[in-house]
């Protein structure tokens, strides 16, 4: 039996007016991609601009800037090259974090990005640079951007996963050099939620699958409640609540440890299922 | 269009009982085959890619400790390694499951960059334990000997089927000529994950280190690192 330790619980269900939506279809196309650029401000130079188009985005390049629109998500990548995350080697950040979300929320504001109740904000990140010599004496260390992250939130519950993210690129003068949006559009009520399983049934369903992985030792840091909405690559129709945990792995050496994360339906009456099981990879033939 | 480079890649996620023991790992295919398969894709030499017992710590340990890396993890220009690792001592530590002859392969024995690889991707936990620079020069100043880029995390990363695409995006990023240092902190990191990326460049001098850092794509392959003086590193938390 595989030892599972859980460190924080979630002893019932929430009690949250949580729903089940249909999401609309993403529907990238060229034309959708030039909105969008349109909507960034670009609409003054797009007959320079270059659209290529890959197996899973649509890639608009015009001077500088590189506008990414992922097929299955709709999820949006909009950067300025010349200035993203680029060190000028002088820049240091200096305003706060409330100062980088009321940047952020202005820019969101600008450019319609998002309804000004449709997120929360939720964390500001800093890109560091340094370098230092071989003798460890000459070390220089800066903070060049702020990349502000916004929480989704639908009736008032969080967005968890790799979606429901938008995160605003800042340079160090409070400048968008960015930004990153994987934000699917609700259509409709799809299903009223009939009640929520107890988390006690989801930290079964966590067991038997890390039975399943062959995982002998894991660690649950943590449970939480929200809906959940899937990455840049995934096709997804329904938003539904869900568990989620976080979990570690150990090491058997050191104090090392690898994390994982588990993601479960809630609703009593959900649709299909949020757990992934692994695909199968051909094994290799013995290594000689 | 990019100059065209080689690339190998290690990975472990299944481990055994009775020796070489770790936890299972489930997802570290998905990375290494799709930063692989994306190279691949657009042109660049697909040279190995080996998984689970495949995957040897003689691959990266240099010939003066009895390895031979020269053969395999420095004798392609990418490498991509995902699997467990760790960092004791101000060392890096990467595990395996088949013991050729040890399950682990320290950081102390590499010589990267001595013949051919110029980007490391270490796609595991611990690359660095924090960002203090003296952490980071005492783990990475030693094994560097001409490679060009480290990629890894501060701290510990996330083996999960919501972050397998991170070997594909970075590949498809540096398979057609991204900023690789930019791109790699990017796309590894994640506010819901708490992974903490990091990319560490080497250099003669500090100028050199830093245009590394900030500009390298792979078109810089045949811009040799002369000495490892100088480290510049970039990371988001």
């Amino acid at each position: 039996m595989p030892e599972i330790n859980f460190l924080n619980r979630m002893e019932k269900a929430p009690d949250l007016p949580v729903k089940i939506y249909s999401l609309q279809r993403a529907g990238v196309s060229t034309r959708k991609v030039l909105e969008f650029a349109k909507q960034m401000g670009l609409e003054a130079v797009l007959e320079k601009a270059r659209l290529q188009t890959e197996k899973d985005r649509i890639i608009l390049a015009q001077g500088q800037i590189l506008l990414q629109c992922f097929k299955e998500s709709g999820g949006i990548r909009f950067i300025d090259q010349s200035r993203w995350m680029v060190d000028d080697q002088k820049s240091d950040l200096a305003f706060d974090d409330e100062k980088a979300f009321e940047m952020a929320r202005a820019i969101i504001k600008k450019h319609k990005l998002a309804k000004a109740d449709e997120f929360k904000p939720l964390k500001v990140t800093h890109l560091h640079v340094g370098s230092m010599d071989e003798k460890m004496k000459n070390v220089q260390e800066r903070v060049i951007d702020a990349g502000v992250i916004f929480q989704r939130m639908v009736d008032g519950v969080p967005v968890l996963g790799p979606g429901g993210k938008l995160m605003i690129f800042l340079d160090a003068e409070g400048g968008m050099t960015g930004l990153e949006k994987i934000w699917r559009p609700i259509q409709e009520v799809f299903r009223k939620v009939e009640g929520l399983r107890e988390p006690k049934l989801a930290e079964n369903q966590l067991v038997r699958f890390l039975k399943t992985r062959g995982i002998q030792k894991a660690d649950v840091e943590s449970a939480e409640f929200g809906y959940f909405e899937l990455g840049w690559h995934d096709r997804q129709q329904t938003l539904q609540p869900a568990y989620v945990f976080k979990l570690r792995l150990p090491l058997n050496e050191g104090e090392g440890y690898m994390k994982s994360a588990f993601v479960v339906e809630a609703a009593k009456n959900a649709v299909g299922t949020l757990i992934r099981y692994k695909r199968v990879m051909e094994e290799q033939p013995p290594r000689k | 269009m990019t100059l065209q480079v080689r690339v190998g890649a290690e990975w472990v996620n299944t481990f055994h009982s009775n020796y070489c023991t770790q936890n299972n790992l489930s997802y570290r295919d998905d990375h290494a085959v799709g930063f692989y398969d994306q190279m691949g894709s657009h042109g660049h030499v697909k040279v190995f890619c080996w998984g689970n017992d495949n995957a040897w710590e003689t691959d990266f340990c240099h010939p003066t400790f009895g390895g031979d890396s020269l053969n395999w993890i420095d004798n392609v220009h990418f490498l991509f390694y995902s699997d467990h690792g760790g960092n004791w001592s101000n060392t890096m530590h990467i595990a395996f499951s088949a013991q050729q002859r040890y399950c682990l392969s320290p950081s102390t024995q590499w010589r990267l960059g001595e013949r051919m690889l110029k980007w490391f991707v270490l796609d595991c936990c611990q690359c660095v334990l924090n960002h203090t620079a003296a952490h980071i020069g005492a783990v990475w100043f030693g094994p560097t000997r001409g490679v060009h880029l480290i990629f890894g995390f501060i701290g510990n990363g996330t083996d999960s089927w919501w972050n397998d695409d991170l070997g594909s995006d970075f590949g498809h990023d540096a398979a057609t000529g991204s900023r690789l240092a930019n791109s790699w902190v990017d796309h590894a990191y994640s506010w819901w994950l708490d992974d903490d990326s990091i990319a560490i460049a080497t250099g003669a001098t500090e100028a050199e280190a830093i245009n590394r850092r900030e500009n390298e794509s792979v078109n810089w392959r045949d811009y040799n690192v002369t000495s490892t003086s100088w480290l510049a590193w970039k990371y988001r938390e």
